[in-house]
């Protein structure tokens, strides 16, 4: 069996407790346990409840095929790790829904537990199944296998509803009572409150909620990040996780307005960590763990408007044992500058995201990023030693062109002529200069929900295009699997009969698709095929701006109308700005939240130190 | 700099945790317990650590060795007292010592382990079929085992040391004292296998226990930790 580690628990920090007369929690990823222990959300979760002492929460990860055959044949349920106990005896199963090709793995991992894995077919002694994460904010793919999900900030959707299951379950309520209870609470959406009526060519036609559920369902939004308890004992693993090191979350929250962006709609409103809370942060973690190194982490690091003082601080007091990283760069010097600072090797290479290759694509997504930027990040690399770069690039964008790819071309080539010009003469022959290719998947929530994926024939011309015109010294291409993209977005934007063909999909053998060796897309299509539903309905087809559609009935702060304002900007090729340091662009969220953008250093001192 | 020799036991399911995992769990430890590390140069600093040979994946241990370097001595008392409570469940801290300045390195001495080894087969076996495959076994100038770099012949003498074994219920029990390290050395479960191998029976599972390490002085095995508590005084 490979790395037996992954399944034995021991891990330090890992908490053991005794489920008698508590309400147990198994919090779940659908992938391995070295993806899933990654994972920050559920750390954070994992803490939270047993920091309680009415609840406990085990881990359960996703056994490797060759576990899951030797648990089948001989019989062994989904366990989890701290007390190897059975999932199917926990209270509440949570599972984090982080990518949609990790969904056909939740199917197995129900059913491997022993629980239905259709929410109408689960009795009394069955598990509610709860599911979190930016997946939730798209969950009708999901809605018949889940009880509810929980839509936004974890710190204050957990404690209620962990509440009410308790109430509940103390008061002898049975499923239905206890899932009404939950419709109460401001943020879970318990799909089999809500009807779907659809329209003959296939369309939502409406989406009702029973009584007690809203109409619509608020995202709950965590004012301060500095209100959130600390991390303070993050699980050690044994068997190296993908990402070993601690973390520390700096900032919750994107205002730059990409317009391709989910998670900068569905995080706003920036909400920064204060500098004194994140260095406390970081002194108990590492006392805590032991870890060799420590990430900052949240979804543009290099924004957070002390990190500059942050990173200083921390070098000074860890410097020497701790070796410090950026998970996500800005595409400008001052990142540089920021690395430079912290990196003790050059050997990794540096990544940026112009993600388009000419300036009026770039405006179009709203990519706050000129040429000039990333040339002047490029050569402040070259001459800090780097000589490996790696730029991001989307294709399939709206309105995208030839000219836009000729533009990735041009611009991955000036970035490598500058490399060769900046670095001495000895090293050049080292430069690499990688263009990342991913294809666009438009998502919910996001001014681009509208637009049609690009079919996967046009995706697999592009990429034919740049790999034939992007060769030379020091050049290579990468891209993700175009067919997986075309699964991604069938799922991202699906209805809830989009949930037949996840399951079809999994019946037919389908499980761990995130790993390119085991995606099986013949499989999906068949199972699409199956239920009678077609690829271009859900990925290629351009919607309407009054139709309904399937995520509808959440709400995830912003206004439709921001979006559709938006959607009109990008097609004019208008930038919106970051609403922290300009304009408000009147997205929504802080009036009908009641939040604002927090920030450490306040906005006046940020604009004029950028001055 | 000083040497700090750390014996640790490594028992339960940490046994299917591989020698580099183990590696990474007690360095953690060292750093959450807060020792002066003494850090090596070059890219990628990090503290120095060496270890005794390695252990198979599933096989438990009462005799695990690391040595530490550390910029300065710490009392022994405070190692064992904060090491103790940094370490996972499952390696437990027995014993800790200094290794005397100009003694050789625990790579250069530890030359032999004991194993205690449970063999459980199909069916019950006589103390007479035992002792005739023991006998059997040690007539062998060469054994064939197989090793991660394929079948390799080795020489009985020098890999073999010592074997006793006896049925117990279900299978049978052996103690075996076996070369470490060296290319004439044979696994534990391996040698198991070919002694029980030799009764026409079916082997049902193996569980292995390493018991200590030892140096050879003048031919005879001394536990490393005697080894360097003497090396201070002479032999």
């Amino acid at each position: 069996m490979e790395k037996p580690g992954r399944y034995i628990n021991g891990e330090l920090n890992s908490v053991h407790r005794s489920p008698d007369g508590r309400l147990s929690i198994a919090l779940a990823y659908p992938d391995v346990y070295e993806v899933g222990l990654s994972n920050l959300g559920l750390q954070i979760l994992y803490e939270l409840i047993n920091e309680r002492d009415d609840c406990i929460a085990e881990r359960t990860y996703a056994p490797w095929m060759d576990m899951e055959a030797e648990m089948r044949r001989s019989g062994v349920p989904l366990f989890t790790l701290e007390g190897h106990r059975s999932v199917a005896d926990f209270d509440i199963v949570g599972f984090t829904l982080q990518y949609e090709l990790t969904y056909a793995n939740i199917l197995n991992m129900l059913d491997l537990a022993g629980i239905p894995v259709f929410a109408a077919d689960r009795g009394e002694a069955s598990p509610l199944v709860i599911g979190g994460g930016p997946g939730a904010f798209a969950p009708e793919p999901l809605a018949l296998f889940f009880d509810a999900f929980a839509i936004g900030d974890g710190e204050l959707l957990l404690p209620d509803l962990i509440d009410a299951v308790l109430v509940g379950k103390r008061a002898g309520a049975g499923r239905k009572e206890i899932l009404a209870a939950l419709a109460r609470i401001p943020g879970i959406y318990v799909p089999s409150l809500y009807e779907v009526d659809y329209l003959k060519d296939g369309r939502v036609a409406e989406i009702s909620a029973r009584s007690p559920a809203p109409d619509v369902v608020k995202r709950r939004i965590l004012k301060d990040l500095n209100d959130a308890p600390l991390l303070s004992a993050p699980i050690v693993p044994s068997v190296s996780a993908v990402h070993d090191r601690c973390v520390i979350e700096i900032m919750r929250g994107c205002t730059r307005g990409c317009r391709f962006c989910q998670a900068g709609i569905i995080y706003r409103p920036v909400r920064e960590r204060r500098e004194e809370r994140i260095v406390e942060n970081a002194s108990r973690v590492i006392a805590s763990t032991g870890y060799e190194e420590l990430s900052l982490s949240s979804l543009s690091t290099a924004d957070h408007t002390g990190v500059k003082e942050v990173l200083t601080e921390l070098a000074r007091r860890y410097g020497r044992d701790v070796a410090l990283s950026l998970p996500s760069l800005r595409v400008d010097s001052f990142s540089v500058e920021l690395i430079r600072q912290i990196a003790k090797s050059k050997r990794s290479g540096l990544t940026f995201a112009p993600e388009a290759g000419t300036q009026r694509l770039r405006d179009v997504i709203n990519k706050g990023v000129t040429e000039t930027d990333l040339l002047e990040a490029a050569e402040a690399a070259f001459e800090s030693g780097w000589h490996r770069l790696k730029l991001y690039f989307m294709i399939g964008l709206p309105n995208e062109g030839v000219e836009d790819l000729e533009g990735i071309v041009s611009l991955t080539r000036r970035v490598a002529d500058l490399g060769r010009c900046a670095l001495p003469r000895t090293r050049r022959g080292r430069l690499s200069v990688v263009a990342s290719i991913s294809s666009f998947v438009p998502k919910a929530h996001t001014p681009f929900q509208w637009f049609a994926q690009e079919a996967l024939e046009v995706i697999e011309q592009k990429q034919r295009f740049l790999q034939e015109n992007l060769r030379g010294r020091g050049l290579s291409l990468r891209w993700h699997d175009a067919r997986v993209s075309t699964v991604e977005g069938i799922i991202a934007r699906g209805d809830r009969r989009a949930g037949r063909a996840i399951y079809e999909a999994w019946r037919s053998g389908c499980k761990f698709d995130a790993w390119a060796d085991h995606f099986n897309f013949g499989a999906w299509l068949a199972a699409l095929g199956k239920t009678r539903l077609s690829p271009e309905f859900f990925a290629t087809r351009e919607r309407e701006l009054d139709e309904t559609l399937p995520w509808s009935h959440i709400d995830a702060g912003v206004t439709a109308d921001f979006l559709k304002k938006e959607r009109e900007r990008a097609l004019a090729g208008t930038v919106t700005a970051d609403c922290r340091f300009d304009r408000c662009g009147d997205c929504g969220v802080c009036s009908r939240f009641k939040v604002k953008n927090v920030l450490a250093r306040g906005r006046k001192e940020r604009v004029s130190a950028l001055n | 700099m000083s040497r700090l020799l750390i014996r640790y036991a490594k028992e339960g399911r940490v046994r299917f945790l591989s020698h580099l995992e183990v590696a990474k769990v007690l360095e953690r430890a060292l750093r959450r317990a807060a020792f002066p590390l003494a850090i090596s140069g070059g890219y990628h600093p990090k503290p120095r650590l060496s270890y005794g040979p390695a252990l198979s994946l599933g096989a438990s241990s009462t005799s695990e060795y690391v040595v530490v370097f550390l910029e300065e001595e710490i009392p022994l008392e405070l190692v064992k007292s904060k090491l103790s409570r940094e370490l996972p469940e499952g390696l437990r801290l027995m014993d800790a010592e200094y290794i005397p300045d100009g003694a050789p390195s625990i790579g250069r001495i530890a030359k032999v382990a004991s194993y205690d080894v449970f063999i459980s087969t199909n069916r019950e076996l006589t103390e007479k079929e035992v002792s005739a495959s023991i006998a059997w076994l040690f007539k062998q100038d060469k054994l064939v085992v197989e090793k991660e770099s394929g079948v390799k012949q080795v020489k009985r003498s020098e890999a073999v040391l010592d074997i006793a074994g006896e049925p117990v219920e279900g299978g049978v029990d052996f103690e075996f004292l076996l070369s470490v390290g060296g290319s004439e050395s044979v696994r534990p479960d391996s040698l198991g296998a070919l002694i029980v191998g030799n009764l026409s029976i079916e082997i049902t599972g193996v569980e292995i226990e390493r018991t200590g390490l030892f140096a050879l002085v003048d031919g005879r095995p001394v536990d490393v930790m005697e080894y360097y508590r003497r090396a201070d005084t002479g032999f």
